[in-house]
């Protein structure tokens, strides 16, 4: 169950830094290299209450509850597993 | 004496309000669930049942009120430990539409692995859960709810839109796991659903069943009194209130096994040929103040009418079950209590707390229905049967009905599942 969520915030991160890093390329012909890691930054601390939000709307957390699986603590992993890939990113 | 609150081994609301836009959906309501008694919560659409379930699952935060589980008094942040105690099914969806049905049950605990197996699902542990038909769906939910083995499960609306083959199913398992120490809360244990659930297992109580709804509909007809004009034709016709005030007094006197007297019979048993039921639900009652539709209600109301003639009155409603072919009393019921403006909702009590009578087989001993006037503190109730027994209440925002003593129900039942293994059933209902 953790890894569905887990799916659903790495989607959306992955949306959020094509738009993040998408975005100055096109507007300001900066390079993608350059705006790709603030991308990965941002998406990553903006996905955690777009997560929140939208587990809520589905009203999935009685679920994770049932679980006990803490709220902020999925949050707290999942944006700490999205900066490790940033990391790794960075590392190559 | 313990005060129901910090009494280990239990889950208890206490007091608890709850306002929403300036709307009051909870008015102190109070719960106590312990282990190995089930509860059922009644209530109309709106009534709260579900808010009551969401504050003690932690989802809604009360206005004002606690919420205690083996004397630890709790708060929202505790959500995690809250959950070490309980398992919740929402009235919403548990699991989401998107995930595979076989990693969903291999991520609750092993004792859920045994709906690998189920012949419900096992052909289709690759779909995902969203592929299940909405009552598939429900079965799956309430069976890892259960396999989480907390010691109160909460469950609202828990057989919503599932077939009567799996509620048979769920029933059974409610049963296994009520003999295990364990609180079970369903919300809205609708009699018509255990209806589905009965046919199954009983068709001849289910008739039974079915006979007595149709008569609480239609039964004042067979008496003389219609829907309409039952105030007026009881003011205006002497004989008639003569007669169901003798009926009405006939009616208190009662006991099981006791007989229909001569006059009523045919009464009954146009009442029986009409509905094809074996057993029918008679109500007397005197209750001055009840309004609204509904047959039960103008009976009580055209009975009430001769009712002020009666010395005060301690008994505001009486219903029995009697058997239409030989006239006897099979089980009798009473509403004892003070006259306080209540009684529409103390007929609505009196044909739920019959009609669930009757899945135990008609052999159930008295209920007792509390009016709104003896909330909040302690009171002795008298049923009409001459038993008596004391009764606290606290805070409880409507009625609380004590089903049986008897220990010698039927456990085939949904009335089985309101009640514990030691033959105690409580139900608690909000306005």
């Amino acid at each position: 169950m953790i890894a569905y969520f887990a799916r659903g915030y790495f989607a959306l991160l992955a949306a959020l830094t094509a738009l993040f890093a998408a975005a100055p390329v096109l507007f300001s012909n900066a390079p993608l290299g350059a705006t790709l890691h603030a991308a990965l930054l941002w998406a990553g601390v903006l996905a955690a209450p777009l997560t929140y939000a939208e587990v809520r709307r589905r009203k999935l957390w009685p679920l994770l509850d049932s679980l006990r699986v803490s709220r902020l603590g999925l949050l707290a992993a999942l944006t700490a597993a999205g900066q490790l890939l940033h990391l790794a990113f960075l590392a190559l | 004496m313990t005060d129901g609150l910090t009494n280990s081994r239990a889950l208890v609301l206490d007091a608890v309000f709850y306002e929403v836009a300036g709307r009051r959906i909870l008015a102190g309501a109070y719960l106590r669930a312990e282990p190995g008694r089930v509860l059922g919560l009644l209530g109309r659409n709106g009534s709260g049942k579900s808010t009551l379930l969401k504050i003690a699952a932690g989802q809604l935060r009360p206005t004002s009120g606690l919420v205690i589980v083996d004397g630890e008094r709790l708060h929202r942040p505790s959500l995690r430990r809250r959950f070490a105690h309980i398992a919740y099914l929402p009235q919403d969806p548990l699991l989401p539409g998107g995930v595979r049905i076989g990693a969903a049950i291999r991520s609750f605990p092993p004792a859920a692995r045994a709906l690998l197996d189920d012949p419900a699902l096992r052909a289709r542990l690759d779909g995902r859960v969203g592929e299940l038909s909405t009552g598939e769906q429900r079965y799956l939910e309430f069976r890892l709810v259960l396999a989480l083995g907390r010691a109160y499960t909460l469950l609202d609306e828990p057989f919503t839109g599932v077939e009567p083959l799996l509620i048979e199913r769920m029933v059974t398992d409610l049963r296994e796991h009520a003999a295990q120490p364990i609180a079970f809360v369903l919300s809205s244990v609708d009699a018509r659903q255990g209806l589905v659930t009965r046919r199954g297992a009983d068709p001849e109580a289910a008739a039974s069943f079915d006979g007595a709804a149709r008569l609480w509909e239609h039964g004042a007809e067979h008496f003389g009194v219609t829907l309409t004009d039952a105030r007026e034709r009881v003011a205006a016709d002497t004989a008639l209130a003569a007669r169901l005030l003798a009926v009405h007094r006939w009616s208190l006197e009662a006991r099981r096994g006791a007989t229909v007297p001569e006059a009523l019979r045919p009464a009954l048993q146009a009442a029986s040929a009409a509905t094809g039921a074996r057993r029918l639900l008679f109500v007397s009652g005197t209750s001055r103040d009840s309004k609204g539709p509904g047959a039960l209600r103008s009976l009580a109301v055209g009975i009430g009418r001769i009712g002020a003639q009666m010395a005060p009155a301690q008994v505001a409603l009486n219903a029995l079950v009697v058997d239409a072919a030989t006239g006897a009393v099979v089980s009798t019921h009473g509403w004892a209590g003070e006259m306080d403006g209540d009684n529409e909702d103390a007929v609505d009590a009196v044909a739920r707390a019959v009609i669930f009578a009757l899945f135990s087989g008609g052999d159930a001993a008295p209920s007792v229905f509390l009016p709104r006037s003896l909330r909040n503190r302690d009171a002795t109730v008298r049923t009409h049967a001459g038993t008596s027994r004391d009764v606290r209440t606290r805070g409880l925002d409507g009625y609380t009905l004590v089903l049986s003593d008897s220990t010698r129900i039927p456990l085939e039942s949904l009335r089985s599942i309101v009640t514990e293994p030691g033959g105690r059933g409580v139900l608690h209902r909000l306005r």
